[in-house]
């Protein structure tokens, strides 16, 4: 244990209760968390910011005590969820997106894995963060389940994947799983978390069409992709239930009462907990950054057939081109960035060659982005008119335009102009001088 | 028209095959391993694998010639995780510090972040996982399912030995 220990105690011994008069303010419940003696916290947030919520639930699981387990409970305004390791273009509709009806939505990448989720003022997150030797994937589920029993939905169970499921007899003996809960997980070094959604007054409409894109079945992915569920709202008090759900985790964990055990219960405020906590401002600048957003995205292909007609786009009514025969079209990309090319429409071989060859060193290196795509395809000089006309307002519409935090994020000084916790631990490890140097250039790309 | 094909015929030589990519000739680095790196350690024996595994389930394999370290993640692991469908893995050529992530692995809808037990640089990585992340299942300790190689830095050979756990230290520690 650590030689520290011993300390607080021989002072107990020396001195004797003293009352101390101060002049700071008291600490934050968040700050004084590294070092509270409770087994059981329970935590909400007021916050309906993803970035913070996500960025909260990460300190909460980087920095509370080693054996303590707390509950979490949010809910974020309406946004689509990625897992850590998807495919932004396949798994979601960015031109819907991108549109007027849906200007209100954000776009966020989370740091567990999984598939798509979405996320609006009808969903409650639900997060348990607990030691890694005792992380199980149904247990806490299982807690949720007994909530949602105690509130009259005797058909919430837990299926083979994981998730929440309310199982309806339908007509004729047959049953139908409806998912109201997607579960995720985040594993390190000691710790664990499971968070869930949890569907109550969602807007349904809006999980069917975003979480549909015109490009999935272009796109070949080495990464994680979504399994697609019908779902279905429950339709209870948020307000009741997180109440409930609090009650079921204190007695799942063998709790027995206030004046055996203390539990420490926690409103997150976002300003104030910010202010506080620079690991959890400097998280949400990096969930923000189109390096974490976009360029995550793991390496994939897109690839469109000729002769067959594309999707229609929402922003681009009745227009449907069609490559030529003969055409390949086809983009391999690496962290967001087109690492080999192959467009050409020429049945000659030697001259399609040409137009790979062209198209190669003209889109090389460019990013998966709707607008430089469609300016690089239109330079390729071998290529007809119309092809890159069309292909390029086509695909300029359906890749996108990359959007939130701008280009740029420095990594390493903070809003003050100060360094930021990143910089400083670097400083700390210069124990190798290169490191500063490769990651230095990161940032500043 | 010409001008385009006088400009294609001219950028040829340059450029690459579409859709074959190159992968790093990273063993010759091995040999480039200065002389001075490959008898580090005073109680380590030339010509000797010495393997170790974290309290973070991760194993490293130390190979006292090159001087490199190979890094996996435990047998234990990969059952405690389930089916693994995605590996995240370091870039080659970067320094990593012991205790930092060098990777993730998804399995079941979980991150696990892997940590390097070590100091030192990355001098390649197992590519056939991006296409076979099932291998770290099939063979976790093995010759397919190992996930980056290391050149391991200075002083960090004895740290090893001294901090990290056998084999025998490491089942009882799991089965604790």
């Amino acid at each position: 244990m650590s030689p520290s220990r011993g300390l607080p105690r021989l002072l107990n011994l020396t001195t004797t209760r003293r009352t101390y008069t101060t002049t700071t303010t008291p600490k934050t419940p968040i700050e004084l968390l590294r070092l509270s003696p409770n087994r059981l916290h329970i935590y909400r947030s007021t916050s309906h910011n993803p970035f913070f919520n996500l960025s909260a639930e990460d300190y909460l699981l980087r920095h509370s005590p080693p054996t303590s387990t707390i509950l979490f409970t949010y809910t974020n305004r309406p946004s689509i969820i990625l897992g850590r390791n998807q495919n932004i273009w396949s798994e979601v509709n960015i031109p819907l997106l991108h549109s007027k009806e849906y200007e209100d939505v954000t776009l966020v990448r989370r740091r567990s894995g999984g598939g798509t989720v979405y996320h609006d003022l009808g969903n409650l997150c639900w997060s348990v963060i607990m030691p890694r030797k005792v992380f199980d994937r149904d247990f806490y589920a299982n807690v949720v389940v007994r909530a949602l029993h105690s509130l009259g939905v005797t058909t919430a169970t837990i299926n083979d994947r994981h998730d929440i499921i309310l199982r309806q007899k339908g007509s004729g003996g047959k049953e139908r799983d409806l998912k109201v809960s997607g579960s995720a997980y985040k594993i390190i070094r000691e710790r664990s978390y499971h968070h869930a959604t949890l569907l109550l007054d969602s807007k349904l409409s809006s999980i069917k069409s975003l979480l549909r894109s015109p490009l999935k079945e272009f796109i070949t992915t080495k990464g994680v992709e979504s399994v697609r569920s019908e779902v279905s709202n429950i339709g209870v008090d948020k307000e009741l239930l997180v109440g409930k759900i609090e009650e079921e985790f204190l007695a799942a964990n063998g709790w027995k009462g206030e004046e055996e055990e203390s539990v420490s219960r926690v409103t997150l405020d976002e300003e104030e907990t910010v202010r506080v906590r620079d690991y959890i401002r400097e998280g949400m600048v990096e969930l923000q950054s189109q390096k974490w957003i976009y360029s995550q995205t793991p390496e994939f292909t897109l690839s469109i057939p000729h002769s067959k007609p594309l999707p229609e786009l929402p922003g681009l009514p009745g227009f449907q081109p069609v490559l030529p025969i003969h055409s390949k079209f086809t983009l391999l990309s690496t962290t967001s960035t087109l690492q080999n090319i192959q467009l050409s429409t020429s049945p000659d071989p030697s001259f399609s060659f040409v137009q790979s060859q062209e198209s190669h060193i003209r889109l090389l290196n460019t990013r998966f982005e709707g607008p430089p795509i469609r300016q690089k395809l239109s330079e390729i000089n071998s290529l007809p008119e119309d092809v890159k006309n069309d292909f390029g307002r086509w695909l300029e519409v359906a890749v996108g335009e990359w959007k939130g935090a701008e280009g740029k994020v420095d990594l390493w000084r903070n809003q003050d102009g100060g360094k930021t916790l990143r910089a400083r631990a670097a400083e700390r490890n210069e124990r190798i001088g290169s490191r500063r140097e490769v990651v230095g250039e990161e940032a500043t790309e | 028209m010409a001008s385009t094909l006088r400009l294609v015929s001219r950028a040829l030589p340059r450029a690459s095959a579409p859709l074959c990519r190159t992968t790093a000739a990273a063993p010759v680095r091995i040999l480039g391993t200065p002389l001075g790196r490959r008898h580090l350690s005073v109680t380590a024996p030339r010509l000797e694998i010495i393997k170790r595994y974290t309290e973070d389930h991760e194993w490293i394999s130390y190979d006292t010639e090159s001087g490199v370290g190979t890094i996996g993640i435990t047998n234990y692991a990969q059952e405690k995780l389930g089916e693994v469908v995605f590996i995240e893995l370091p870039d080659i050529d970067s320094s990593v510090e012991a205790d930092d992530s060098i990777g993730a692995v998804e399995s079941v809808k979980s991150a696990s972040d892997i940590m390097s037990p070590v100091s030192g640089t990355v001098i390649q990585v197992n590519d056939t996982l991006n296409e076979k992340p099932k291998l770290v299942n099939e063979d976790p300790e093995g010759e397919n399912g190992w996930i980056v190689k290391v050149e391991v830095g200075e002083g960090e050979v004895e740290r090893l030995q001294e901090e990290l756990m056998d084999e025998e230290a490491y089942v009882r520690y799991t089965q604790e």
